[in-house]
C-alpha cells in the first residue's frame, strides 16, 4: 500500500535513491515536504551485501542492457555494459570506494584555464568554488568524510603501504589513506571500518557512508518519505504550459503506474538521467526534457583509468582492508608542460581472484 | 559455494578408458556419467580442504573424450603451474551446463572436433607447444571465445582457486582484518603517521 495517492498532485517525485535522490528525499522530508521517491531496484542491507564478486554484482549493479560504441576500449570488452552503476536502494553509493575528493579551484573555469581543445566542448562554470564550497563543508559532515571534521585518517593496509614506499621513494610528498567517506571511528551511529576488504560490494559494517542507511531511514522517521522499491520510471510527463506534472512508471509486478507529482527531480546517475529525459520527448518537447541546449546526453564524464598491478618477492595480500587503500595527488595539478589539461589521481585499489582475472586485461 | 566436482569417498586409479560398450555408454550418456576423474597431490592446499584427495566429474551432455579434450584446452589457455587438475575440471563442469542448450552444445562438439582434426585426429595426445598454436589459430572461433569466457569465471571464481593463489575471500564472518593482519607486512618500511595513522 502506498503512503500518498498517485493522484496527490502536492507531493514531490525523485527518481533514484543515491547520493543526489536519497539526499534530497531527507532534506525534503525534515522540511515536511511529502515525497514520493522511486528507485528501480531493490532494498538491500548490510545483512544482505554480499561478498563474493560476481555475486554481489548480480545483486548491485545496473544490468539493463545499455550500449557504447566508438574507439574506446569499453565498446570492445563491454559493449553492452559500459558502466559499474547500481540498481538498488542507495543506488552507487553502495559500491562506490568512498573517495571524497573536492574538484579543484581552477576545474570550475575548464574553458578559461585549459584553453581551447580540438573536439573537446568546454565551458567555465557560472559558479567559482567560494559558492560551492559551503555545500562540500555540509556533505562532508553528513558523510564523516576522514581528515576532515576532526575525523582521523583511516591506517594503511598493506597495499598502502607498497604504494606509500614506492611513491615517496620517487619524490611524491602528498601520499596518505585519503579523504574517504568511511569512518575511521565510530561516527553518526554507525560502525567504525574494520578493514574487511569489499567496499565495492556493500559495507557490510555500515562504516562506510551510503544514502541507504543514511538519509533514508532519517527520512522514513519524519513519515514524510513514500519510498517504493523495483519502480523503474520510463517516461516524465507534462501539462499544456508545459510544467511536469507526473511520472510513469512499472512497479514491481510490472504494472505501468502514473504518479502526479507537483515537482519532479531526476537523480538516476550519469547515464539513467539523461536517458530517461530524452525518452520523455512530447509534442511541445522534441527533443526531451530540460534540453533547450541541445546538451543532455552529451559530454559525458568518466573515470578514465589506467591499471598497473605489480607481483613482489614477499606477499602482500592486498585485499586485506580498504579496497581504495591510499592515494597520491601530487600529479592533480593542472601543469601543461606534461603535455596534457588537468591532472589525475594515482590511486590504489585491490580487486578480488575473480575479478582480478576478468578485468586485468579483458579480453586476454 | 561453486564448487562442483563432487569429491568421492575412496581412492580411485585415474581412468581415462571409455566405455566398453555402446550400449553400456549411451545409458550412463543419459544419466549422467563420469568423465574425468583425478588425485589432488597430497601436499596440496586443497587435499587439506577436501574430505577426500580423489575427485570425480559427472557430466550431462559431454563424453570423456570431450571433457578430456576441454580440460587440454582450459589448462592451455590458462596455464598455472601447480594448479590441480580439479580446478580446471570446473571450467569443463561449466561447458557441461552450458551445453544443456542444443545450440551450444553443438558448438562444443563441433571446436573439439576442431581441435582434433587440427591435430591428426589426437587433440589430447599432441604437444603443448602444438595444442598452443592450434589454439591461437581458432582465436575468433565463437568456441574459442565461449571457452575463453567461460574460463575467467570457472578457473578463478572458486575456494580452490582461492586457496592456490592465496586469495582469502569472505571476511565478515572472520571479523575483518583489523586484528587479522591488514597492516602485517615487514618487508617495508612503515609509513608517517600522518599518512597512515595508527588504529584507534
Amino acid at each position: 500500500m502506498n503512503k500518498f495517492d498517485y493522484s496527490d498532485d502536492s507531493v514531490v517525485v525523485i527518481i533514484g535513491s543515491g547520493a543526489g535522490g536519497g539526499t534530497l528525499a531527507n532534506e525534503l522530508c525534515q522540511k515536511g515536504v511529502k515525497v514520493v521517491l522511486l528507485e528501480a531496484g531493490a532494498r538491500q542491507s548490510p545483512t544482505t551485501f554480499i561478498q563474493d564478486e560476481w555475486k554481489s554484482f548480480a545483486q548491485l549493479a545496473w544490468l539493463d542492457n545499455r550500449v557504447t560504441s566508438g574507439s574506446i576500449r569499453l565498446s570492445k570488452d563491454f559493449p553492452n555494459l559500459p558502466a559499474w552503476i547500481c540498481k538498488t536502494v542507495g543506488g552507487t553509493t553502495t559500491h562506490w570506494a568512498g573517495a571524497s575528493l573536492r574538484i579543484p579551484d581552477w576545474a570550475f573555469k575548464a574553458r578559461t584555464t585549459y584553453g581551447e581543445i580540438q573536439g573537446a566542448n568546454l565551458l567555465d562554470w557560472p559558479i567559482s568554488m567560494a559558492d560551492i564550497e559551503p555545500y562540500y563543508a555540509r556533505a562532508e559532515k553528513k558523510m564523516g568524510v576522514t581528515r576532515t571534521n576532526g575525523l582521523p585518517g583511516l591506517p594503511g593496509n598493506n597495499n598502502f603501504k607498497v604504494l606509500y614506499n614506492g611513491a615517496t621513494k620517487l619524490g611524491y610528498k602528498e601520499v596518505h589513506t585519503g579523504r574517504m567517506a568511511i569512518n575511521s571511528v565510530v561516527n553518526d551511529g554507525r560502525n567504525a571500518c574494520t578493514q574487511q576488504g569489499f567496499c565495492f560490494q556493500g559495507c557490510k559494517m555500515g562504516a562506510k557512508w551510503s544514502t541507504l542507511y543514511t538519509e533514508i531511514p532519517n527520512a522514513e522517521r519524519t513519515g514524510n518519505l513514500d519510498l517504493r522499491t523495483e519502480c523503474h520510471v520510463h517516461k516524465i510527463e507534462h501539462d499544456d504550459q508545459g510544467k511536469v506534472n507526473a511520472v510513469v512508471y512499472f512497479d514491481k509486478d510490472g504494472n505501468e503506474q502514473r504518479q502526479k507529482a507537483r515537482i519532479v527531480c531526476v537523480a538516476g546517475n550519469s547515464i539513467e538521467t539523461p536517458r530517461l529525459l530524452l525518452l520523455s520527448q512530447s509534442g511541445k518537447f522534441k527533443d526531451g526534457l530540460a534540453n533547450s541546449s541541445g546538451q543532455v546526453g552529451r559530454n559525458y564524464m568518466r573515470h578514465t583509468t589506467g591499471s598497473v598491478y605489480a607481483v613482489f618477492d614477499e606477499p602482500v595480500h592486498m585485499y586485506r582492508g580498504t579496497t581504495m587503500a591510499g592515494i597520491v595527488q601530487d600529479e592533480a595539478i593542472h601543469d601543461p608542460s606534461r603535455g596534457f589539461v588537468g591532472g589525475y589521481e594515482l590511486e590504489t585499489i585491490s580487486l578480488g581472484l575473480a575479478f582480478y582475472a576478468a578485468f586485468l586485461n579483458p579480453g586476454s | 559455494m561453486r564448487q562442483r566436482i563432487q569429491l568421492i569417498p575412496s581412492p580411485k586409479s585415474k581412468s581415462k578408458s571409455k566405455s566398453k560398450s555402446t550400449k553400456m555408454e549411451r545409458r550412463a550418456f543419459l544419466k549422467g556419467s563420469i568423465v574425468l576423474t583425478g588425485v589432488l597431490s597430497s601436499g596440496s592446499l586443497l587435499a587439506a580442504l577436501a574430505p577426500s584427495r580423489a575427485w570425480a566429474l559427472t557430466a550431462q551432455h559431454l563424453d570423456t573424450a570431450q571433457a578430456e579434450a576441454l580440460l587440454v584446452m582450459a589448462k592451455r589457455l590458462y596455464p598455472h603451474k601447480g594448479l590441480a587438475d580439479a580446478v580446471y575440471a570446473i571450467l569443463v563442469k561449466d561447458v557441461d551446463d552450458a551445453s544443456s542448450d542444443a545450440n551450444t552444445r553443438q558448438l562444443v562438439v563441433d571446436g573439439i572436433k576442431k581441435l582434433n582434426d587440427a591435430a591428426q585426429g589426437d587433440w589430447t595426445g599432441a604437444s603443448p607447444e602444438e595444442q598452443v598454436a592450434i589454439l591461437k589459430s581458432m582465436e575468433n572461433d565463437a568456441f574459442f571465445q565461449l571457452v575463453r569466457g567461460q574460463c575467467i569465471h570457472s578457473i578463478y571464481d572458486n575456494e580452490m582457486a582461492y586457496s592456490h593463489f592465496g586469495y582469502e575471500g569472505e571476511a565478515y564472518s572472520k571479523g575483518g582484518y583489523l586484528r587479522r593482519g591488514f597492516d602485517d607486512l615487514t618487508w617495508l618500511p612503515e609509513p608517517s603517521e600522518e599518512a597512515s595513522p595508527a588504529v584507534i
